[in-house]
């Protein structure tokens, strides 16, 4: 890997997990951690608090937080000021905002202005996280989307997302930027944010909504196996201009998904859990997919509709191009990455 | 390849629809690039000698309609339309021209074209140049260009030859000037694309295109009734101003799409002479006064027998005095840049769609200033007589009569038409305007694109066969970076 890394969203849940891994590694995957000497410039949005890396003063990676706005240009520039062909990690994203237009202006501008800002810094490659919503949902549970896969947007988010990777794509072509686009469906695990712990609790109380027979399919991918995942595309030559899915080694039903939670939460931390589901019928997610496209058509955006409207789609892909090409292996699946992901709001002090 | 009996369904990685300059080019580049490539043309595939340049048959077999339609407006402005393998190119007079440096910049700052400047589009210019080899006369002109030098001299205007895209041989016509034989797009690009493993599909009408899961589908009808289907990994739509938005709307795609259309409002004048100075096979004289451009400029039009008779259609008997006087005759135009306020609508049920246009008040400004002066050129250059295409004044014979010539037109008083239209599906990153992004894909479709006239944000003022082909190479190798 390059010494010098400059990496976005460090806030958010995989950049913070991102900085930690670059740092420390990661148990499963030490490789990750830099060289020493390595210069790692994390962007935070103004006001956002710096990640603790648990790093002590005389570590040899220096950590160097840049504030600021990524739909600015110059504070893009900034970002990469007196860097030298540095990496670009790019995991900024908006996931859940208010207004349809902030996909746009965060997903689409923030990222052409970082390659922009890189390339006038010798930027030779750039990963940039992508997701599942551009490819939208499989025609059927057996399928499995693959890199060639065409694109068939998931509401707004998905048009967002669509544009960003077409749009960075044209850039990087003319910039003569290395791209890759990582593409992770739903991820969890450690440092997840607070719509997830509500999710394990609703589990527990029983109110876990499972809309239709819960057989559909979900690919999701463990946090660190991410980080694996990013830390290859970064490296390997062989990665330059191209698209991966990384995920866990296979999907998940929507049922077990809620069962193996259950169970985590009922077996490995001894809770009292209700054994109840809140079932809904299919057409309720049917529903809630217009009603949201109708509330993206006003250009607002509600999180919990657009979170009910996927919850009996399929969204599966396959790895095996990451696999092939990458050597992309995932060592953690749904029941330890669900354990240590409780056992991790837990210990910050959250109650399930 | 030519395909003449196509199979009902057909599976190809791209397709190009239609083959003027701006298809031509794509196709013959994208195939050089080792791409597998179908190029659908909805004219016929004829040989540039399939007849004589300029003639009454080339009308008929190679512009659309024999080049009688018209955008509907006060006044209505007659258009025409190559249709045919090769395009506008192949019946024009190939005038060319790089972009006007400031109308690049304009394009850059207004519609936020990406990595679109004027220094970064020379590489492009260059590389058609170098295959087209467009050249000014090499050594004696036209005589229909000495005179409109002569008189613009009298008047106190600069002209100047303007290179065409032909080649000149050392054989001499009966007034000494070189013979040229134009390089039109079945001379040059699709030759090219031949040799490169490129396969054409004439006389075949796309009606429409449709997102498929794994593809895209192009719905089309071969030779008036089969009815073909032809599946592609990616589609450029090169239709030319009016046939890209149509074909767009008519498969769902409107936003941006057809909203704005323009043309370059012209006014045919003919010119008689004393002498005898026209004659069958003349050449095209590129002579063009450009001492108001790019907003307005006046030149050489084509003055063969068919377009003479077309330029005098209002005259009492004009077709015939043009057949009978033509030798004396010889017709100039003056053309206004154009603005934006065209319009192009599919019509369900219609093959045809709906054009509309509306000459602006700067326009007619503009033609009134222009007739006024290429008159007192044309005078000047000694015509005895000048039909002026106006209705109230169709003839002047003398300078004191150009005085009562008005200085700016009424939607009645003139015949306006063009062989310019563009701009009905704009290019740049700028959504509120533009169709396409800066390379032409269509904004929120991944795979198909548009590459031709209607790319172009605005009228570029002159002729805009270099700016087409120019930014169609530069699509294209941008095409094959993203997909390397």
């Amino acid at each position: 890997m390059t010494n010098e890394i400059v990496l976005t969203g460090t806030r958010g849940w995989l950049g913070s997990r991102m900085l930690h891994a670059l740092v420390n590694g990661l148990t499963d995957y030490p490789d990750i951690a830099v060289e020493p000497g390595t210069r790692l410039r994390c962007f935070y949005r103004d006001g956002e608090a710096l990640v603790d890396t648990g790093l002590h003063d005389e570590a040899e990676v220096d950590v160097l937080p840049v504030f600021g706005d990524l739909s600015n240009p110059q504070d893009c520039a900034r970002l990469f000021k007196d860097t030298d062909s540095p990496l670009l990690l790019h995991t900024a994203g908006v996931i859940h905002p208010s207004r349809v237009r902030d996909f746009f202006s965060s997903n689409v501008d923030g990222t052409l202005n970082l390659l922009k800002a890189g390339s006038r810094v010798g930027c030779k490659r750039a990963v940039i996280v992508s997701s599942n919503s551009p490819i939208g949902c499989n025609p059927s549970p057996d399928h499995r989307f693959d890199e060639e896969s065409p694109y068939n947007p998931y509401q707004g988010y998905g048009r967002s997302k669509m544009e960003m990777e077409l749009r960075a794509r044209d850039y990087a072509a003319e910039l003569g930027i290395e791209l890759v686009i990582i593409r992770p469906p739903w991820f969890y695990g450690p440092f997840q944010p607070p719509r997830q712990t509500l999710f394990f609790s609703m589990i527990k109380e029983g109110k876990a909504p499972l809309v239709g027979s819960g057989l559909n399919q979900r690919s999701m991918v463990y946090i660190d196996n991410l980080c694996h995942g990013l830390s290859l595309a970064a490296r390997l030559p062989q990665a330059a201009g191209n698209t991966y899915w990384i995920a866990d080694a296979e999907p998940y039903e929507m049922r077990k998904v809620i069962d193996t939670i259950e169970t985590v939460l009922e077996k490995d931390f001894g809770m009292q859990v209700a054994h109840k589901r809140m079932r809904l019928p299919s057409v309720v997610g049917d529903i809630a997919y217009w009603v949201d496209g109708a509330i993206q058509a006003t250009g607002l955006y509600h999180q919990k509709i657009h979170v009910l409207s996927e919850m009996n789609k399929n969204i599966a892909c396959s790895i095996e191009k990451a696999r092939r090409e990458l050597g992309y292996e995932p060592k953690i699946a749904l029941r330890e990455g669900m354990r240590r992901s409780i056992a991790w709001c837990l210990d910050q002090g959250m109650s399930i | 390849m030519r395909i003449t009996a196509p199979e009902a369904y057909q599976r190809t990685e791209i397709v190009v629809i239609g083959s003027g300059p701006g298809g031509s080019v794509t196709a013959a580049t994208l195939a050089s690039a080792g791409k597998d490539v179908m190029l659908i043309e909805e004219g016929q595939d004829l040989e540039q000698d399939s007849c004589a340049p300029f003639s009454f048959t080339e009308m008929k077999q190679k512009y659309r309609a024999g080049g009688i339609t018209a955008a509907f407006g006060r006044p209505s402005v007659a258009y025409a339309e190559g249709s045919c393998v090769g395009g506008g190119s192949e019946v024009n007079s190939g005038l060319y021209h790089r972009t006007p440096v400031g109308v690049m910049e304009q394009w850059a700052r207004d519609y936020q074209v990406d990595f679109f400047s004027p220094d970064s589009m020379t590489r492009y210019f260059e590389a058609c140049e170098a295959v087209m080899q467009p050249a000014p006369y090499p050594a004696t002109l036209p005589k229909a260009s000495s005179l409109l030098r002569a008189g613009a001299q009298e008047r106190g205007m600069a002209s100047y030859d303007v290179p065409r895209l032909v080649e000149f041989s050392d054989e001499l016509d009966e007034q000494g000037v070189n013979l040229s034989r134009r390089r039109s797009m079945t001379e040059t690009y699709i030759p090219l694309f031949f040799r490169n493993g490129g396969t054409l599909l004439a006389n075949t009408r796309v009606s429409r295109v449709a997102r498929q899961r794994s593809c895209w589908e192009v719905h089309a009808i071969h030779a008036g009734k089969q009815p073909i289907m032809i599946r592609a990994d990616k589609i450029f739509v090169c239709a030319g101003a009016v046939h890209t938005p149509a074909l767009l709307q008519r498969s769902g795609i409107r936003k941006n799409v057809g909203k704005t259309l323009s043309l370059q409002p012209m006014i045919k004048l003919t010119a008689e002479f004393d002498a005898d100075i026209n004659f069958s096979g003349m050449g095209i004289a590129g002579e063009q006064v450009s001492e108001f451009s790019p907003e307005l400029s006046f030149g050489c039009a084509i003055s063969s027998p068919a377009h003479l008779a077309v330029n005098l259609v209002d005259e009492p008997g004009g077709p015939a005095s043009a057949a009978d006087k033509h030798r004396k005759l010889i017709s100039y135009y003056v053309m206004s840049r154009g603005s934006l306020n065209g319009s192009v609508h599919a019509l369900p049920g219609f093959d045809d769609p709906v054009v509309r246009y509306k000459v602006s008040e700067a326009e007619f400004n503009n033609l009134g200033k222009g007739v006024k002066a290429l008159t007192r050129v044309l005078l000047a250059a000694g015509a005895k007589q000048v039909y002026t295409g106006l209705s109230k004044l169709p003839r002047i014979e003398s300078l004191p009569e150009t005085d009562a010539m008005p200085n700016t037109l009424t939607p009645d008083a003139a015949n306006i038409m063009t062989v310019h239209l563009m701009s009905s599906c704009p290019m740049g990153e700028d959504k509120r305007k533009a169709a396409v992004n800066s390379w032409g894909r269509v904004h929120g479709h991944a795979g198909l694109y548009v590459s031709d006239v209607s790319t172009l944000c605005t009228s570029p003022g002159v002729n805009p066969q270099g700016t087409i082909m120019a930014l169609a190479l530069r699509n294209s190798e941008h095409f094959l970076k993203v997909e390397s």
